[in-house]
């Protein structure tokens, strides 16, 4: 969901790639999916509490949909099987995907025009965050905690 | 359905119920699943113990938050078209409310210093979550040659042309059908465990899920 958020949002004008980062880390802090939580940040960015409540219909409406069809036709046995092979050729492009919007919101083609100095930091708090996050089983909300601390003592 | 006090209460109900239950995802958005189940078959009596399984299957098999379908199907279940509607309201609503409050410090208080070097280790951090529900999820749907395959196609088609992300998604569909259509029994087997591991593991909600 994530590149084509920024695909549309940077496409209509609305906001630049780095803002759209703003908005995913935004939507990362809060409970919920990412997907509606940022579109729900972009949508009040850009057009106040209307927008929020707009974007978040919008985004939410077509999944129910989804589910509605699907409901409706896989409740034969046969058609079971056939959601399972859906799901089966769905997962890896979802991993795909997920990795893609991850190499987007790093913004690695960016990287060469920042110094060094700035950078190395930034990539051991990278590495460390995703160290707690895989290893020692940390809580999002605490890393992102520390994060914004250790930010605060390393830029300002 | 005749919209009378009774229904009323029971679609509000529903509402507040589904309200209770979302900031519980600050635990993982899956930890609402056993919530829900919870809820649905035990406190409020709405729906069966039998048919969670499936419910919560068709649930992460569908886009979208697993606890949002989930609970627009028990809300179906319970009360139709409007208890959906009543049930996603209501696991919605604190997440949109604290978006659009985190939304509002961040707009105003964007400019300043400490803001600017706290939000340059967010991203860090935010980085690192969404690298780690990538590779959660690859471990999970690359189990065999033919979804490493999807996968390796995938990302040939992203990199290498301006592919809409939706069309990528329709052709794995394709791909999918078609395997199960040449594999048969193997392959279904391995897919039945993909859809029954799903409804009753604890994973990072945050991140990994919406996306």
């Amino acid at each position: 969901m994530l590149p084509a958020l920024e695909h549309e949002a940077v496409r209509r004008g609305w906001m630049s790639i780095s803002e759209v980062t703003d908005a995913v880390v935004i939507a990362g802090m809060a409970p919920g999916p990412v997907g509606t939580n940022s579109a729900v940040y972009i949508g009040y960015q850009t057009a106040g509490l209307a927008g929020a409540a707009v974007s978040a219909a919008g985004i939410t409406l077509p999944s129910l949909l989804l589910l509605a069809a699907v409901v409706i036709l896989f409740k034969k046995t046969q058609n079971h099987r056939r959601l399972q092979s859906m799901i089966y050729g769905l997962r890896p492009a979802v991993a795909v995907l997920i990795l893609y919007g991850a190499y987007r919101f790093i913004g690695i083609d960016r990287l060469a025009s920042i110094s060094v100095l700035h950078l190395l930091p930034a990539f051991i708090l990278f590495a460390a965050s995703f160290y707690a996050l895989h290893y020692n089983k940390l809580h999002p909300a605490l890393i992102i905690l520390f994060s914004a601390l250790i930010g605060i003592a390393i830029w300002s | 359905m005749t919209i009378d006090k009774a229904s009323c209460r029971l679609l509000l109900d529903i509402f507040v119920t589904f309200l209770k239950i979302s900031p519980v995802s600050f635990g993982g958005g899956y930890a609402m699943i056993p919530v829900i189940e919870r809820e649905a078959t035990q406190h409020k009596k709405w729906l069966k113990a039998e048919e969670m399984p499936d419910l919560f299957a068709v649930s992460g098999a569908v886009p979208g938050a697993a606890a949002v379908n989930a609970a627009a199907l028990v809300g179906y279940r319970t009360a139709g078209a409007s208890g959906a509607a009543a049930a996603v309201a209501g696991i919605s609503l604190p997440s949109f409310g604290i978006v659009l409050l985190l939304s509002f410090v961040f707009l105003h208080f964007q400019h300043h210093p400490k803001a600017v070097a706290a939000l340059q280790g967010i991203r860090a951090a935010t980085g690192a979550m969404i690298v780690y529900a990538g590779m959660k999820m690859a471990k999970k749907a690359i189990i065999d040659w033919t979804t490493a395959a999807i996968a390796a196609a995938s990302a040939l088609m992203l990199l290498a042309s301006a592919l809409h992300p939706a069309l990528i998604i329709i052709g794995a569909l394709t791909a999918g059908l078609l395997a199960g259509k040449i594999k048969r029994e193997p392959f279904l087997a391995s897919a039945a465990t993909l859809i029954q591991e799903k409804t009753y593991v604890y994973e990072d909600y945050f991140i990994g899920d919406g996306i």
